[in-house]
């Protein structure tokens, strides 16, 4: 019996703690997110979301080029995209970033689906999914998948569109049609519940969301609808930088988030654009003319007579190429649009206002501005190349120019004496996607 | 402001948690202990005769210690230190048992009358070895085990000296091997060896912790290894398989290390002993390391300068990227304004000069270790004591700092009445480090890495420290801001004295443990571990230091011609802390008891564990370190860089907070039958809060069964030139954590806010993993144990086969998924294996002796399933260190490109494809893994030691020889891209294929310009560059001197010893040591001590 007493005695030490002991996290700055605080947490992951947008679009078009020894000095990836090889191909980091936006984004609205849309903050991560999204496959769509025209190639491959967080489930490629439906779909919806005004520049607001279908819309030649968003955006921001109060001796003339920035996004790093390696194509600096500022605001002049870039609305003077949107883009956009659309007293007016904040006060405007010449259009996609140079949009506009024998080009680049050259619509205006996602999937590849 | 506050909290938190905790402990001991006393009062009064009497072995030496029962009651007494006993009867005649370990039990009748006993205990000549190993949770006669253990006793364990207690286990345990393929440039503080560098019995997970578990003393141990003083150890045990390891669950996969540290002993007069040595530990040999000469490197470098490569960065005057001296000399000629004669002198000049020679004389040093240990010891009837100090210091290989340790360790025992054992014990750790601060750690491959050119100096003709390029061309700096910036030019050696680091750290743990026999089979034990440690660092470069130079320069601007600064002058500090809080509670029933031919034992009971953990810290600028004064700078907004753009001061500070928990439940039972057979069985369930444990919470409890048969014991057996034969088997299973791994996503949130956004934001982690579980091994071991007469020849011979499923896998994905790569349960691996120790003796006379030891293990591991699938040779072949499993091939596995040799025309390097030369590299590269060769495991099959000891009256001499077989390595080798835009060379380059006909006696390809990676990747990871890396080492000799004398100075003992004496035989016909991989060999380390025991 005494046995049995101290026994029982003993027991209550032999039953361990509650299940809730073990419910404590592990880590206090890890967690699996379920709140909207933590959706906006990770659409403000900055260097996921907005800097690494694909580069070898940019990379393969004709604004900048590379004195023999610095395209030696490259890797053969670089050295195969900047020939236009049809075999080059690219760092799946190229790819994986970008999906990386989607994932994101997918991990966001899955996250809401669970949560009240009357909570704080809940329509601004709705929209900044969304946004972000429809950004990502837009960008891939521009140097994975060929160009699309409304009637021609809408079941050609686009790209796959991952819709949930899950990553078991297999990638496919889309139609061109899907991609961008997709695409004008997801942004219609942000603009509904992104609001005027965001806390940085580097989430997307009403206007951002505007400012990209008309982006969209132009590319799919769509001038109705980009010119209406063009103009949408406008209404909420149009301040442009007077480039006569930048300091034009500055490495970095523009300042980061400056005004005329409606979104702030960046490509991915390419050693291309380096500063020591990447000269800008000296053709296009003859463009611009007695008065224009942006020759000193953009440019740098070398002592061997050559010229540097040095104008990224990333406020940095490094090899990274700034493709967010802008107001000077949509004075472009709506100016473009009413020139093709015939209202060319509006175009002119829009152009105007662009053009007077990058000239020198002291001069007078350019005789294009001044006198009608009949070829309104011309003149503004003259001075649209002019005014986005190196901002993540020359690739885009070449295949969409091309579609057109007016303003197609065949470009050129002379390597150690050799001569390459990428005509109007060849198939290379699509690249390849990476050997890594080949190899993994059970996609199709571009035609070569 | 915000962050501070959330500390706060946090701390408040803890300790209100630790409270409670506390208080818990605290009241469960009170009720422990007024139940001893009730259990004193209710103890019944014998009512037999009392018996008493004297037991001593055979030559007549009391034994204390040896226990007498009477058979069929509880009645229980224990012979004193001179070998008395007595004890009361309960009934009025019976049986006295008495029995002693290693020796034969006595049954002896009584009857009514009181009697004086002599009882004389002869040995067993059949015992095994008469040890006990110790689980963690018991203690067991090696006899009875039915596991696979390995004991290492006092005496083994102290072979060698060293500071650390991991690599005192290397060369001694059989089946356990080191991988030290690391970079030996990372700190290298006198042979302490990390523990991730040991591996028992081959590889049972891929991408978890790969260690073992390390238990101090009972209770796992999550300190610092390095922080024990292998002085306080008594003995370690190695629990290899599932019986032995299965008590300790799911963290018990790769195996588990049972330390077990020095405790006083009752009836023990005061001992003293004192321990001393120092080591001397070699500069570390960087002519070892691959490279051009000096004047190789500028041959380079004028060819690339013919060729253009250069000359955008020559003319780059908008960040005026900084140039080699050779470089500057050849702008100067090309310029015109030196002379091609004078050019070429002054080039001529800096080609004699190589840096290496420099960091050997100004920056290393040889090192000089000493350590000293003094412990007392003694114990009364009711009371045992032992004290211990220890005392390291240790120079850092540079010139400046090194590590002191200082350890106490204080333990207890006493029996305030016989049913009771309390044991108290506390042990102190303090721990001060110092060294150079990390950013420009003035270390020769540091500086290669980041500056690199061979021929810079050092030390100017003049004796002070020397400009190295970096950063921005000298000339420029020069004209900057009229001389009004700071000097922004970079000297290696003046890091030494500008910049420092210090880290002081202490640990303490508190232990008590409280014994009560409840009735005399059963004991219950409460055990209870309070750990807190804490770790104060910081970096300090004072304004003198090229980091805090270039950071203030960094973030000036000119405005208006005048000079802003954004950083204040003075010095940069950099604090930064943890602190850990740790307890742990065990209780335990023991039930042990012999009934006849029977006995059985068991154990049961629960532990519960947690451990908290944080870090913080702060960043302050313009610090001065007399005054002890900084300025404030804004880490908010943007500040101007001097050579254009802008961004936010660095604040280099990081807050976590780490909580884990543990609560397990265990169970453990053996019953042995006339100490012929022996059955074991044990169960455990691990449940703890990691992030995607839910499953090991839900899952089946790990256990094992074993069985063990002294079969000389059998009726049969009648081999008398081998009186001990046991065979012995178990089947089981343990289990791994991982902890890095959830399967729901997980996001880590950033301390600061973004640089650019200045909004807070969190990272994906892991994506989304529902279908995950946990590794689970499940091992058979068989073995055999045996020895001759006298134990003249002794030896074990082991078997296992281990089945890991479920093995977390890391395997690319589909990039679209955001993700390259995932982990996931994917992969099974089976390893085998037979471990040998064989003892001998050749020579035994009172003079003369002669001990031999050879441990021989072979193990392989083979990936046997493996879910994701990779096709690309790349995946594969550029991999070798890491693990990339495939179906059927060694977990380790080398593969490599297929060699075609040489093109005969052009010198390109040639692969095959096809069974067709081909130098097309990115199809190589691609190609499927089928057309890449597999070379073989990258851990050796076979390893082993061979020890040696030989005693002459008064001298013993031991030496220690190590081998590890048949396994393979991939050499360095030349890289033209490394080359062209690194400066990192190989002597290769001197046998380069240069003209047709080369190829004919060279492998080397030829150097083409422009470089092409791939190229370079298919030559560095082709079949010509792997090799055998199979050899056998001369680990260390020992030689010792030692005296016994009947003075007050019972013993003392002299020893030399040397370490790392280099490899005796290779494979490999390139003159390489395998196992360093791209670092330097371990330096040779030579040590002279003495002890004394008082």
């Amino acid at each position: 019996m005494v046995r049995v007493v101290k026994i029982a005695l003993i027991l209550p030490l032999f039953f361990g703690c509650g299940p809730s002991y073990l419910d404590v996290r592990p880590d206090k700055q890890m967690r699996v997110p379920n709140t909207v605080a933590d959706c906006m947490a990770l659409l403000n992951d900055y260097a996921t979301m907005n800097t690494r947008y694909p580069s070898i679009g940019e990379a393969a078009s004709d604004n900048h080029y590379l004195p023999d020894a610095r395209f030696n000095a490259q890797d053969v990836f670089e050295r195969e995209n900047y020939c236009w090889l049809p075999q080059a191909n690219h760092r799946v980091a190229e790819w994986y970033y970008p999906y990386r936006v989607v994932f994101n984004a997918n991990m966001v609205l899955e996250v809401l689906k669970g949560r009240a849309s009357t909570e704080t903050d809940y329509d601004l991560a709705k929209g900044t999914a969304l946004f972000f999204r429809a950004y990502a496959f837009f960008h891939l769509a521009q140097v994975f998948a060929a160009p699309y025209t409304y009637g021609q190639t809408e079941n050609y491959p686009g790209v796959p569109l991952r819709l949930d967080p899950a990553v078991s489930t297999p990638s496919e490629r889309s139609s061109l049609a899907d991609t961008y439906g997709r695409v004008i779909d997801d942004l219609t919806l942000a603009a509904s519940v992104l609001p005027e005004t965001v806390p940085v520049k580097t989430l997307p607001s009403k206007a951002a969301a505007y400012a990209m279908l008309a982006r969209v819309y132009l590319t799919i030649q769509d001038y109705e609808h980009a010119l209406q968003f063009a103009n949408q955006a406008l209404r909420l921001q149009n301040d442009l930088l007077d480039f006569s109060l930048l300091n034009t001796s500055s490495n970095v003339p523009i300042p980061r988030f400056n005004a005329e920035v409606v979104f702030h996004s960046l490509l991915q790093s390419n050693p291309i654009f380096a500063t020591a390696n990447c000269l800008v194509d000296s053709n296009l600096v003859r463009e611009y003319e007695e008065g224009d500022l942006r020759k000193k605001v953009f440019f740098r002049e070398n002592a061997n007579g050559t010229h540097t870039f040095k104008g990224s609305y990333d406020g940095t003077f490094t090899n990274i190429v700034f493709n967010g949107l802008t107001t000077s883009e949509l004075y472009l956009i709506s100016a473009e649009c009413d020139a093709r659309l015939g209202n060319v007293d509006r175009a002119m007016a829009n152009l105007k206002t662009l053009i007077a904040s990058r000239w020198d006060n002291s001069k007078p405007l350019p005789r294009y501005l001044l006198e009608d010449d009949g070829d309104m259009l011309r003149i503004v996609i003259n001075e649209r190349r002019k005014e986005l140079v190196l901002r993540g949009q020359r690739w885009t506009d070449l295949r969409r120019l091309n579609m057109n024998s007016a303003f197609a080009s065949v470009l050129k680049r002379n390597v150690e004496g050799i001569q390459y050259e990428l005509p109007p619509n060849d198939l290379r205006y699509t690249l390849l996607i990476p050997d890594d996602v080949m190899n993994r999937t059970n996609m199709m590849q571009n035609p070569r | 402001m915000k962050q501070k506050l959330r500390l706060g909290s946090y701390y408040a938190l803890t300790k209100h948690k630790l409270k409670q905790f506390k208080i818990r402990y605290i009241s469960l001991l009170a009720a422990l202990t007024i139940m001893c006393l009730y259990a004193r009062a209710q103890r019944p009064e014998p009512s037999g005769p009392a018996l008493s009497g004297i037991v001593t072995d055979t030559t007549g030496t009391a034994i204390r210690g040896a226990t007498i029962t009477i058979r069929g009651t509880n009645t229980k007494a224990i012979t004193e230190r001179n070998g008395r006993f007595s004890i009361h009867a309960p009934k009025g005649s019976g049986t006295l048992v008495v029995s002693y370990l290693g020796h034969q039990t006595i049954n002896e009748p009584f009857d009514g009358r009181a009697g004086e006993f002599r009882f004389v205990l002869i040995p067993t000549e059949n015992m095994l070895e008469e040890v006990e190993v110790s689980t963690g949770y018991q203690t067991i006669p090696k006899e009875r085990a039915t596991g696979s253990f390995d004991f290492i006793d006092n005496k083994l364990f102290n072979r060698m000296p060293g500071r650390d207690i991991v690599s005192r286990l290397e060369g001694i345990a059989v089946g356990v091997d080191f991988v030290k393929q690391t970079n030996s440039f990372q700190y290298y503080s006198a042979r302490a060896a990390p523990i991730g560098q040991m591996s028992i019995r081959g590889i049972s997970t891929l991408y978890s912790a790969k260690q073992p578990l390390v238990v101090v003393d009972n209770f796992a141990y999550d300190g610092n290894i390095h922080d024990l003083n292998p002085n306080d150890v008594e003995s370690v045990t190695l629990l290899k398989d599932a019986a032995a390891s299965s008590i300790w669950g799911a963290r018990a996969g790769n195996g588990v290390i049972v330390v077990k540290t020095k405790k006083g002993k009752l009836d023990q007069p005061l001992r003293v002993s004192l321990n001393s040595n120092v080591a001397a530990v070699e500069k570390p040999d960087l002519f070892y390391l691959p490279d051009l000469t000096p004047s190789e490197h500028i041959d380079v470098e004028l060819d690339l300068f013919d060729r253009g490569h250069y000359d955008s960065r020559i003319n780059n005057t908008s960040t005026f990227p900084w140039m080699t001296p050779v470089l500057e000399i050849l702008a100067s000629q090309r310029e015109g304004k030196i002379s091609d004669a004078e050019a070429k002198a002054r080039i001529d000049q800096l080609r004699t000069h190589d840096v290496r020679n420099d960091f050997l004389r100004y920056v290393y040093r040889t090192q000089i270790n000493q350590q000293y240990a003094l412990n007392i010891s003694g114990g009364s009837t009711k009371h045992s004591f032992r004290a211990a100090a220890g005392y390291d210091a240790e120079m850092s290989r540079i010139q400046v700092g090194g590590l002191k340790r200082f350890t106490v360790k204080m333990d207890h025992m006493f029996q305030p009445i016989d049913r009771l054992q309390v044991r108290a014990s506390v042990f102190y750790v303090q721990n001060r480090v110092s060294d150079v601060g990390d950013a420009f750690y003035p270390e020769y491959n540091r500086y290669r890495v980041e500056t690199g050119y061979q021929y810079a100096r050092l030390v100017d003709d003049a004796g002070n420290p020397a400009v190295a390029e970096w950063g921005r061309r000298s000339s420029y700096l020069d004209t900057l801001a009229g001389g009004r910036l700071l000097d922004w030019k970079y000297r290696p050696l003046d890091e030494l004295q500008h910049s420092r680091y210090s880290g002081k750290g202490s640990n303490v743990v508190f232990n008590i443990e409280t014994d009560y026999t409840l009735i005399p089979s059963l004991k219950a034990s409460v055990q209870y571990r309070y750990e807190r440690g804490e770790q104060n660092n910081f970096k300090y470069y004072d304004q003198e230091s090229f980091f805090t130079r270039n950071q203030i320069n960094t973030f000036t601007h000119l405005e208006g011609g005048e000079l802003v600064r954004a950083i204040p002058l003075g010095g940069l500090m950099i604090d930064f802390s943890n602190y850990t809080y740790a307890n742990q509670l065990r209780t335990q029933l023991d039930f042990n008891k012999s009934f006849a031919l029977h006995s059985i034992s068991a154990i049961a009971g629960w532990e519960v564990r947690d451990r908290v953990s944080s870090e913080n810290g702060a960043t302050k600028y313009g610090y001065d370190e007399e005054l002890l004064t900084y300025k404030p700078v804004d880490f908010q907004n943007f500040y101007r860089y001097f050579h254009g753009g802008s961004g936010i001061i660095p604040d280099y500070v990081q807050l976590r907070g780490y909580q884990n928990r543990y609560l397990s439940y265990f169970f453990n039972a053996a019953y042995s039958f006339a100490q012929h057979a022996t059955f074991s069985v044990s169960a455990r369930k691990d449940a703890s809060n990691i992030f995607g444990a839910n499953k090991n919470q839900a899952g089946t409890p790990l256990w094992s069964v074993g069985g063990s048969w002294n079969i000389h014991k059998a009726d049969f057996y009648n081999l008398d030139w081998l009186p001990q034969l046991k065979l012995r088997t178990t089947f089981g299973y343990s289990g791994n954590m991982y902890s890095s791994i959830s399967a729901f996503p997980t996001i880590s949130y950033a301390s600061s806010v973004n640089s650019v956004t200045k909004q807070g934001y969190a990272s994906i982690g892991t994506p989304p993993n529902p279908d995950l579980g946990w590794e689970k091994s499940e091992i058979w071991n068989i073995g055999l144990d045996f020895a001759t007469k006298q134990r003249r020849i002794h030896g074990s011979l082991e078997y296992y086969r281990r089945t890991s499923t479920d093995v977390i896998a890391q395997g690319p994905i589909d990039p679209t998924t955001g993700f390259l790569n995932l982990r996931y349960n994917s992969a099974n691996l089976l390893s085998k294996g037979i471990d040998l120790s064989i003892g001998a003796s050749p020579v035994k006379t009172s003079a003369f002796e002669w001990n031999t030891t050879a441990n021989i293990a072979y193990s392989r591991s083979v990936v046997t399933d493996y879910l994701f699938k990779m096709n690309r040779s790349r995946d594969y072949v550029p991999n070798a260190t890491s693990t990339n499993p495939l179906e059927g091939k060694d977990v380790n596995a080398v593969f490599a490109y297929r060699w075609g040799g040489l093109d005969a025309e052009t010198g390109a390097p040639l692969g095959i494809i096809d069974g067709e030369k081909t130098d097309n590299y990115t199809q190589i590269v691609n190609a499927p893994v089928e057309s890449a060769a597999f070379m073989g495991s990258s851990l050796p099959l076979y390893f082993g030691s061979w020890r040696n000891a030989i005693t002459y009256r008064n001298i013993s001499l031991s030496f220690n020889m190590l081998f590890r077989l048949k396994y393979y390595f991939r050499r360095e080798s030349l890289n033209y891209y490394n080359l062209v835009n690194y400066r990192v060379g190989h002597p290769d380059f001197q046998n380069r294929w240069q003209r047709p006909g080369d190829e004919l006696h060279t492998q080397v390809p030829a150097f083409i310009y422009p470089v092409n990676s791939n190229r370079d990747e298919f030559y560095n990871y082709s079949e010509i560059n792997v090799g055998r890396a199979d050899h056998i080492r001369l680990q260390d000799i020992s030689l010792s001197y030692s005296l016994t004398t009947k003075t007050m100075l019972r013993r003392i003992r002299l020893y030399a010893t040397a370490q790392n004496l280099g490899v005796i035989w290779r494979a490999n016909n390139w003159n390489l040591e395998p196992d360093t991989g791209s670092g330097t060999p371990l330096p040779l380390v030579t040590t002279f001590g003495f002890s004394a025991d008082f």
